[in-house]
């Protein structure tokens, strides 16, 4: 029992982080009335201090208001693409694994295609080609996670088939779309929430790579790649710049990724593995 | 999807399907690459004369690019270029596209490969060292260590060696590429903190598919033989229970090789590394299209043929995975 116990630990970790990152980025920023954008030319590269919890950038902004203002984008990014990518990939698999033959034949060499490209890679070229905002981010990153959910509908509805609960229904003549509705949905809606998790984490990986290269949530708005990216030059006066958006972003991933695990690990001892 | 009984005649049809499966993902990847040009608000001309866009320059760009021809015209000569090994020209430079990724395409794959080297030199003992101490604070500490690695983005792994290596400890150039032709020190140099920072995510898949395969070897009874002969763990599992735990590896290290091409974009922009990803960039962010999408297109093509080539290795190595083998997600997300 002991290493369930250990796992608790790091779980509880883990939502701590979440819940405190959350807590901060509503409560903070109208409560100590933090600006991202307020420069401050007595204060550049100014380090911990009451006004400024974690110091200050080149140009004297707040390093505590810009990570949680990033937090945001990244929060709304990494949730928002990864929503996108299960509304379009879950049905795709559902219909695939339901129906077979030439409807998952289809479904398979779209998820044939998407594949082809790295993620990252295609992610660039349709943030490139969508242009510079918040929702064109989002879909950019989402289109290249859409197989994995798509795979994962689709093998799950594939095991609910033979289940007696689902050809009960067929026998019976309930029709598809209630089938789906009812006996699909339900008992599939489990692994694909554990799933979605690992994919918040993911993509916002992704958000970080494309800001970090320029090519994401356009300026002004601060995200955690961006001022990685702009801290990069003042690496040898004020390493802070970079550190906090890096904790956030390490904790924050980490974070979604020992949730991810935990209910993962949840899942296959209350099921009986597999 | 399953694997028949072994009838030549089956396999071959099998192969012949999948071939043809793999053309077919081909032109479709090239197709939308072509119509994403299409696609873009107010045409690729306008797109990339921005702001300074007046109806004389746009309509002269169009003529430029021949998009004033028929889409379909265009489309067949297009891809009459590509089979003529003709990407098209870069609107900057005007250069030949497939010049610059000629120039390019060493660059990233010398760094994927040397991310590789990094990547399994770092993953083997770590996975080792952890299967047969497993449960104990080494183990745990590794897979903490591990899993946190596999939290943390390139470029934040990238930023970190740069501060600690050059700008703290002046060993290494924080960036610059030196061609090996220069001399191996130089080369090296330049080459070990992008090849560390590119090899943090394989090699923390690696330790993990890794150590699981290894438990699981551990558990079986020539394993136990190995033990009450008396000999050691760590030399019981170097000498008896590597190889056969080397599979799943295998499997992911094919995943991987693909996947590193994409996170290469990143790490080369950040270490000044004249590969194919920091020139899809400067492509990117000087909407340069037709480099765009010359590049778009070998890094999926060789995405796509590399994928083939792993899938169709499995099979060879391990006849078992002609019945079932984890899938790229799976395997991605173990």
């Amino acid at each position: 029992m002991s290493a369930s116990m250990r796992k608790d630990r790091t779980h509880l970790f883990a939502l701590a982080w979440l819940g405190s990152l959350i807590v901060a980025l509503l409560v903070l920023p109208p409560l100590r009335s933090l600006d991202p954008l307020a420069l401050d030319s007595t204060a550049r590269f100014s380090g911990p201090s009451g006004e400024y919890w974690l110091g200050t950038d080149d140009l004297g902004r707040d390093l505590l208001a810009r990570a949680l203002d990033g937090a945001k984008i990244s929060l709304l990014v990494g949730l928002g693409s990864t929503a996108i990518a299960a509304l379009i990939g879950v049905p795709m698999g559902m219909i695939a694994g339901y129906r077979g033959k030439a409807a998952d034949a289809v479904v398979s060499f779209i998820v044939d295609v998407v594949l082809g490209f790295p993620g990252l890679v295609l992610a660039l070229g349709l943030a490139a080609f969508l242009g510079p905002s918040v929702t064109n981010v989002m879909i950019a990153i989402a289109v290249p996670l859409i197989p994995a959910f798509a795979r994962l509908a689709r093998a799950q509805t594939m095991s609910l088939l033979t289940r007696e609960f689902v050809e009960a229904s067929k026998v019976i003549g309930t029709p598809t779309l209630s089938i789906m509705r009812r006996d699909i949905v339900p008992n599939i809606s489990e692994a694909v929430l554990a799933f979605a998790l690992v994919n918040v984490g993911r993509a916002i990986l992704i958000e970080g790579g494309l800001s970090f290269l320029g090519i994401g949530v356009p300026l002004p708005q601060p995200t955690w790649g961006t001022m990685i990216n702009e801290g990069r030059v003042y690496l040898t006066q004020s390493p802070a710049i970079i550190l906090v958006p890096s904790v956030f972003m390490m904790l924050t991933i980490l974070s979604i990724n020992m949730l991810a695990d935990r209910y993962l690990l949840d899942r296959t001892t209350v099921t009986g593995g597999s | 999807m399953t694997g028949g009984a072994g009838v030549p005649a089956v396999a071959l049809r099998r192969v012949l399907l999948k071939l043809l499966r793999l053309v077919a993902v081909l032109l479709v990847v090239g197709t939308l690459v072509f119509l994403g040009m299409e696609l873009l608000p107010g045409g690729p001309a306008e797109a990339m004369l921005g702001v300074s866009a007046t109806p004389e320059s746009v309509a002269a760009l169009n003529h430029q690019l021949g998009l004033d021809q028929p889409l379909l015209e265009r489309y067949a000569s297009w891809v009459g270029g590509l089979l003529q090994g003709d990407l098209g020209q870069s609107f900057r430079t005007g250069q030949d596209v497939s010049a610059i990724v000629a120039t390019r395409l060493p660059v990233t794959l010398e760094l994927v490969i040397a991310g590789q080297i990094v990547a399994l030199g770092l993953a083997l003992p770590l996975a080792m060292v952890s299967a047969a101490r497993r449960g104990t604070v080494v183990d745990r500490g590794i897979s903490m260590m591990v899993f946190s690695v596999l939290s943390t983005p390139h470029f934040v792994i990238g930023v970190v060696l740069i501060w600690l290596l050059s700008v703290n400890l002046g060993w290494l150039p924080a960036t610059g590429y030196t061609p090996l032709s220069d001399g191996i020190w130089p080369y090296l140099s330049g080459m070990i903190m992008p090849a560390v920072a590119l090899a943090a995510a394989p090699f923390a898949q690696y330790q993990r598919v890794l150590r699981a395969d290894l438990i699981e070897t551990n558990s079986q009874s020539f394993m136990l033989v190995a033990r009450a002969k008396g000999i050691s763990p760590m030399r019981s599992a170097f000498r008896h229970g590597l190889r056969p735990s080397l599979l799943g590896l295998s499997t992911v290290i094919g995943i991987t090789i693909g996947t590193s091409i994409g996170s290469s974009v990143v790490v080369e922009s950040l270490f000044g590394l004249p590969g194919l990803g920091a020139q899809l960039v400067n492509a990117v962010q000087a909407r340069d299209y037709p480099e765009v999408q010359g590049i778009v297109l070998v890094v999926a093509a060789s995405f796509v043929v590399i994928n083939a080539i792993v899938d169709a290795l499995y099979t060879v190595i391990d006849p078992r995975l002609r019945q079932r083998r984890p899938t790229r997600q799976e395997a991605v997300t173990r």
